[in-house]
């Protein structure tokens, strides 16, 4: 079986999602020696613009990135995207609420003309994309089982089902009776319930599952005193681009 | 069954030989809600006074949330051979209704096919029941399985100074004998024990008319209004089946190791309530709503096994109630429907 | 041998799949082709046998695993067929595959299959929709086998178009024949199209079979069952005389996972193939 070349990009993001891929450890050197990498600025000094499937972290936020993801989507044949940011646009959506004007303006004050800032979209809105690896940080097995789908040639299975699944498959004490609100019973699983295994609400970063029962969990979580806006910063933190759908569901 | 009683000055010494001859399981406390059952290694972990678990101990053991099956290697030849873990345990402390869940377990997965990978943990598990507090939404008197009358090697009921000890299989009995020291239950002994699960009876305070669901069934499933709205909140979230001692419905995935020669298949708990569950290839679901899921499964809990095997598959444990963050509440609903019917 | 003593005789569990191998390919359409598939180990070879109606879950190791039903004629001993639409992972990972290639099998399954014994000296009439034909072929072809044991024999096939009519030359051969009558209909049909337009529960109405004489086997997409049933019983058909072979996510094969129940039956194991009698008020199955 040839290996196929791939490439790693970083756009507006922390970088983490290439870091989990380096946290691999044990599995690092099996995936090496599955796929040939030939960009991955984290790993290799080498680049090059020849590779088959396209690993893209963070969000689209500068023209300059415009135009960059449009010239990865004319090269690689696959485009994954890793990572909150670049699925859904992750934090850096919260931009958007202010509208880039006056974001730039709060953080740059009288320098914002300098800045190359445009609205934050996920990777999507410019290229198309054919598997995400979902969460800030991505499950990195998931990118590995992405990786290893492509290679045996499967469709990788992205749970369409909420993080309560897993969290129950965990054993876990619901974090509601610890009295912390969590948005799992409507995110999509996939990360194995990272943050109720260690006591704390999930924040939907994987984003919502196909059909989230929104108006069960706004009664439930202002039963827990939260108030509207607090409900829709907790839809919103990693949603905040794909807000709308989740108003549109709710009527 | 043999009766007997153990005298409380020597139930710790009894318990500490177990924990070092023996791979033990008990409960253990979690956190300020609830308790788990894990591999114990000191008598201070264990905590036998308990009220919730998330996950019924049994199934834990038995039927553990992943679970592999097969191990291949591919290559000019495949290489297939099966994955079977049977290790002896004791699981101490169990109580009456996760028993009966077991039991129900036992036959199910010993019903037209037998299921090695179940039934060999479960031929090499020691079972030492023991009473604990119910949660209020425990109704397993209704269905009667506060009361464990077999499934297990020796069932021990706190009276004042002693254990009234059940003795239900030989290996108990063995166990008993070698590690600590039981007497026969005397008259005095019964009385005690009787007037004790008289009482016990009483801690629980949901009640349903369980059979009146199964005749009630028939004539509440097409109406489609009723259910909506028992369904108007349901998450889809699958707690409910997660956390529930007789649910055993699995997915079987195949896994490669990123080398492509070594692979597996392994087995984790699938739940009924999520959309995929009745999805085949070619993208027809036959159970595309969340009415007609939550449907399902109340049949499947308080009907179905009822026509296969004339049991509940359903203890009354009450997890599912408290799991429910949409508070859907099976007991309220078997009343409810009751309600309906007679309407 | 049936599955459980295979099992025993190996020590496997009911979850270790037999290897084979795919000898042949057929294509059939755009979407199906026939695989036929051969065990490597002579003795599961020699002594696999199976009804009509039954299945298999066959693996594609490294993918999953994904039931499929035998088309081929009982009769044959060294290899069965699987006709395969090209829809999901495993289908579609099958449809890549080269002769030669390696698989996996476990079964078969299934203690509802067609009857084809109670079946002698009757009339028969299979109704199938799609991909349906694919179940009622090993049927089909055991009957043809045993020809004389059986009085008419009647196929009432519709297809969405007659690009996607399957097993065409099977078909052609069976009208050679002459002992086995046959109603095609197509949804669209296209410009050299001479045959019937519509579903084909349409044709059933014209089937001149006598109610008390007759077996009737039906397999179609879901939502063909009621439309067939109804213009079945409006023949006065008796239910008990009436199979169908139902379709569901048969995981496992062996009644432990679940996903295919249906009320107190398992389609895997009290399936695939149903009395009428028996389901028709079972609720969900139909």
């Amino acid at each position: 079986m040839n290996k196929p070349k791939v490439g790693v990009f970083g756009f507006t993001g922390c970088g983490g999602c290439q870091l989990e891929i380096l946290n691999l450890e044990d599995q690092l050197l099996d995936l090496v020696n599955a796929i040939e990498i030939v960009h991955f600025t984290e790993l290799v000094t080498e680049y090059s613009d020849t590779y088959e499937i396209a690993l893209v972290e963070g969000s689209i936020t500068t023209k300059h990135g415009v135009e960059r993801i449009k010239k990865i989507g004319n090269i690689a044949k696959t485009i994954v995207a890793i990572g909150a940011c670049a699925v859904t646009g992750g934090l850096n959506c919260l931009k958007n609420l202010y509208g880039p004007e006056k974001a730039k303006e709060l953080v740059y004050g009288d320098k914002k003309d300098w800045i190359d800032s445009i609205e934050v979209k996920p990777i999507d809105a410019y290229v198309k994309v054919d598997y995400y690896a979902r969460g800030c940080p991505p499950n990195r097995f998931e990118i590995v089982d992405i990786i290893r789908s492509l290679i045996v040639g499967r469709k990788p299975e992205i749970p369409n089902y909420p993080v309560c699944i897993e969290c129950k498959r965990n054993g876990n004490t619901c974090v509601f009776e610890l009295g912390i609100t969590c948005m799992g019973p409507v995110s999509r699983a996939g990360c194995n319930s990272r943050c109720p295994n260690s006591v704390s609400g999930c924040e939907a970063c994987r984003g919502v599952i196909d059909d989230p029962n929104v108006n069960a969990h706004k009664d439930l979580l202002s039963e827990y005193g939260l108030t509207v806006e607090d409900i829709m910063e907790g839809f919103n933190l990693y949603n905040a681009c794909k807000g709308k759908t989740i108003e549109k569901r709710d009527k | 069954m043999l009766y007997k009683v153990l005298d409380k000055g020597v139930y710790r010494d009894f318990v500490k030989a177990l924990i070092s001859e023996y791979e033990f399981i008990g409960p253990k406390k979690k956190d300020k809600s609830e308790h788990d059952f894990v591999l114990i290694k000191d008598i201070s972990e264990l905590d036998t006074n308990y009220m919730r678990t998330t996950i019924p101990p049994a199934k834990k053991i038995l039927f553990p949330p992943n679970e592999q099956l097969v191990a291949y290697e591919l290559g000019e030849n495949i290489n297939v051979r099966s994955v079977v873990e049977s290790s002896k345990k004791i699981l101490f402390g169990i109580n009456a209704w996760d028993i009966n869940g077991m039991n129900f377990l036992d036959e199910f997965f010993t019903t037209d096919f037998i299921d090695e990978n179940y039934i060999s943990k479960r031929k090499k598990l020691i079972v030492i029941g023991m009473d604990s507090e119910p949660t209020e939404t425990n109704f397993s008197p209704s269905i009667g399985a506060e009361y464990a009358k077999d499934g297990f090697d020796i069932y021990l009921t706190e009276l004042k100074n002693r254990y009234f000890v059940r003795i239900a299989t030989p290996k108990g009995n063995e166990i008993l004998e070698k590690y600590t020291k039981v007497n026969d239950a005397i008259a005095e002994d019964f009385k005690e024990y009787n007037k004790y699960m008289d009482n016990y009876r009483m801690k629980f305070k949901m009640s349903v008319d369980i059979k009146s669901f199964y005749d009630d069934f028939e004539s509440i499933y097409d109406n489609g209004d009723f259910w909506k709205k028992i369904a108007k909140d349901c998450y889809s979230c699958g707690s409910c089946n997660l956390v529930c001692p007789t649910c055993f419905c699995f997915n079987v995935k195949d896994d490669i190791e990123l080398n492509l020669k070594n692979g597996k298949k392994i087995r984790e708990w699938d739940s009924c309530m999520i959309p995929e569950y009745g999805l085949v290839a070619g993208g027809h679901n036959f159970r595309p709503d969340k009415e007609n899921r939550l449907k399902k499964r109340y049949r499947c809990k308080l009907k179905t096994f009822i026509d296969k095997f004339g049991k509940y598959a359903c203890v009354g444990c009450g997890r599912c109630i408290e799991a429910c963050l949409a508070k859907i509440n099976i007991a309220e609903d078997i009343n409810l429907v009751k309600k309906e019917v007679s309407i | 041998m049936g599955f459980e003593e295979k099992v025993k005789k190996n020590k496997n569990t009911i979850y270790v799949p037999d290897i084979a191998r795919i000898t042949r390919i057929e294509y059939l359409s755009p979407t199906e082709k026939v695989f036929k598939i051969v065990f490597d180990d002579e003795e599961i070879k020699n002594k696999f046998e199976f009804k009509p109606g039954q299945f298999v879950e066959l693996t594609v190791f490294g993918l999953g695993e994904a039931p499929f039903s035998i088309v081929s004629n009982p009769t044959n001993k060294d290899f069965f067929k699987l006709c395969i639409r090209n829809v999901g992972n495993i289908s579609s990972a099958l449809h890549r595959m080269v002769e030669g290639t390696k698989i996996g099998i476990r079964g078969p399954f299934g203690n509802g299959y067609f009857p084809c014994q109670k079946m002698k000296n009757h009339n028969v009439l299979l109704i199938a929709g799609g991909l349906g034909i694919a179940p009622l072929m090993s049927l089909i072809r055991y009957i043809l086998h045993y020809r004389e044991d059986y009085k008419e024999i009647m196929v009432v096939y519709g297809a969405v178009n007659p690009g996607s009519i399957l097993f065409k030359n099977e078909i052609q051969y069976w009208s050679n024949r002459g002992d086995i009558s046959l109603c095609l209909s197509v949804d669209n049909p296209d410009n050299k199209w001479t045959g019937e337009i519509g579903v084909c529960t349409k044709l059933i109405p014209r089937v001149d079979f006598p109610s008390n004489d007759t077996y009737i086997t039906v397999c179609g997409p879901p939502i063909m069952y009621r439309y067939v049933i109804d213009e079945l019983e409006k023949k006065k058909f008796k239910p008990e005389n009436i199979y169908l072979s139902l379709e569901r996510r048969m995981e496992c094969g062996v009644g432990k996972c679940n996903h295919c129940h249906i009320g107190d039956k398992l389609v895997c194991v009290d399936g695939p193939v149903f009395n009428l009698w028996e389901i028709r008020n079972l609720k969900e199955a139909l």
